[in-house]
């Protein structure tokens, strides 16, 4: 099965850990980054399908990986995950081109559910939530 | 879903474009007018009244009598409900916090010159002379704002320049931009905004200066009458919440800097 290449970028580590198994579990190949730094390296080195990414992380902030991976692939969805979500904030991530926004805290099943619309929306419809998952 | 409000003192004007705007994107169409009906219907109560609270601002800044505040109540909840589901051009000047917090909402402001459109005979005398000035003085005296701030808008239309085609053709521009996308933090912000509302009305005959907000289940809960004296009445206030639908932990405030923090 063809599946979507997801890097996930939060600087608390907990919830890169949390999340990338219940990702996966959706049968999404998962890279996760503590650093935002590193990340950005990575997103200019590798085309990834769709990213999670947290706004407020020392050095670079979301809306910065949010342009360099619109930068580097426009099909790139990219989903907004923060814990400091405003109206103002949402407006700038949507006309940068972000797939969604959702404010923490969430429940793993709500990303899921973002990640399920955004990689069907790129082509890969076999990919099934599932209710353990 | 997403959600156009055109906000006037100029009610024929703005209900022009509003009117426009609606029929070409083929969202539902909701003036004051079937707000007033819809919420009548819903809370079993007569128009005449809604009207009348609609018309007179409270003589003092932010201190409407308890009916008055009851049928604010009433007609914020509605509001909420037709929004949610619809794809909705609404126009009046009822509203205005609700749209603030809902970031995919595009707010318009309409200017008009009051020789704007002189074919066009008023709906009733003074509707755009003293109405208007009563709208902005009513709008003032509930939410604390001036009617026809800009600062307030996404979009500013000054109908002194511009038809009402025009007006209508730059609102659905307007509207294609990104940012007025419904997204799931917007979505779940209605979601949050309508069940604040139900709460409210259904503590307004108790309490009412109450405000509400509502975050996920959680609900903050502000008036002066939660004050260290009367914890009993708070208490009995929290316990009714708590077995409202939707409702998962209820927390108290008795000081509004700490409401204001949530």
């Amino acid at each position: 099965m063809n599946r979507p290449e997801i890097l996930l970028i939060d600087d608390e580590p907990i919830v890169g850990q949390r999340l990338k198994g219940s990702l996966e579990k959706l049968g999404c190949a998962v890279q996760v980054f503590q650093d935002p730094s590193k990340a950005l390296d990575r997103i200019r080195e590798t085309r990834f399908d769709i990213i999670v990414t947290d706004v407020m992380m020392p050095d670079v902030s979301g809306i910065q990986i949010l342009e360099a991976a619109k930068a580097v692939s426009a099909d790139t969805r990219v989903i907004i995950i923060t814990g400091f979500a405003t109206s103002a904030l949402a407006r700038e991530c949507m006309d940068k081109g972000a797939f969604d926004m959702i404010a923490k805290p969430f429940k793993p099943s709500d990303l899921r559910t973002l990640v399920l619309r955004a990689a069907k929306e790129l082509g890969f419809t076999e990919l099934q939530e599932t209710a353990n998952a | 879903m997403s959600i156009v409000a055109i906000i006037s003192q100029h009610s024929r004007e703005s209900a022009a474009i509003a009117g426009v705007a609606a029929s070409r994107l083929g969202y539902r169409l909701v003036l004051m007018e079937e707000l007033v009906k819809t919420a009548a219907q819903r809370f079993q109560t007569s128009e005449a009244e809604l009207f009348q609270a609609l018309k007179e601002p409270p003589l003092i800044q932010r201190m409407a009598r308890k009916p008055k505040l009851k049928q604010i109540a009433w007609l914020d909840q509605t509001l909420c409900e037709l929004m949610a589901g619809n794809q909705m051009v609404f126009c009046g000047y009822l509203g205005y916090p609700i749209f603030h917090e809902i970031s995919h909402v595009l707010k318009v402001l309409v200017l008009a010159h009051p020789d704007a459109h002189p074919t066009t005979p008023p709906v009733s005398p003074g509707a755009n002379g003293r109405g208007g000035i009563r709208k902005i003085k009513w709008f003032q005296r509930i939410y604390n704002a001036r009617l026809d701030d800009p600062n307030l808008y996404d979009l500013t239309l000054n109908l002194h320049h511009m038809s009402t085609e025009e007006a209508a053709d730059v609102v659905i521009s307007t509207l294609g931009q990104q940012r007025f996308r419904p997204m799931t933090y917007s979505l779940n912000c209605m979601c949050n905004l309508d069940l604040a509302c139900q709460i409210r009305t259904a503590l307004v005959d108790q309490v009412p200066d109450v405000e509400v907000k509502a975050h996920d289940g959680t609900i903050y809960l502000y008036s002066r009458t939660f004050k260290r004296s009367k914890r009993q009445k708070a208490l009995e206030i929290k316990e009714s919440v708590m077995h409202m639908e939707g409702v998962n932990y209820v927390e108290v405030c008795g000081e509004k800097g700490l409401f204001d923090s949530f």
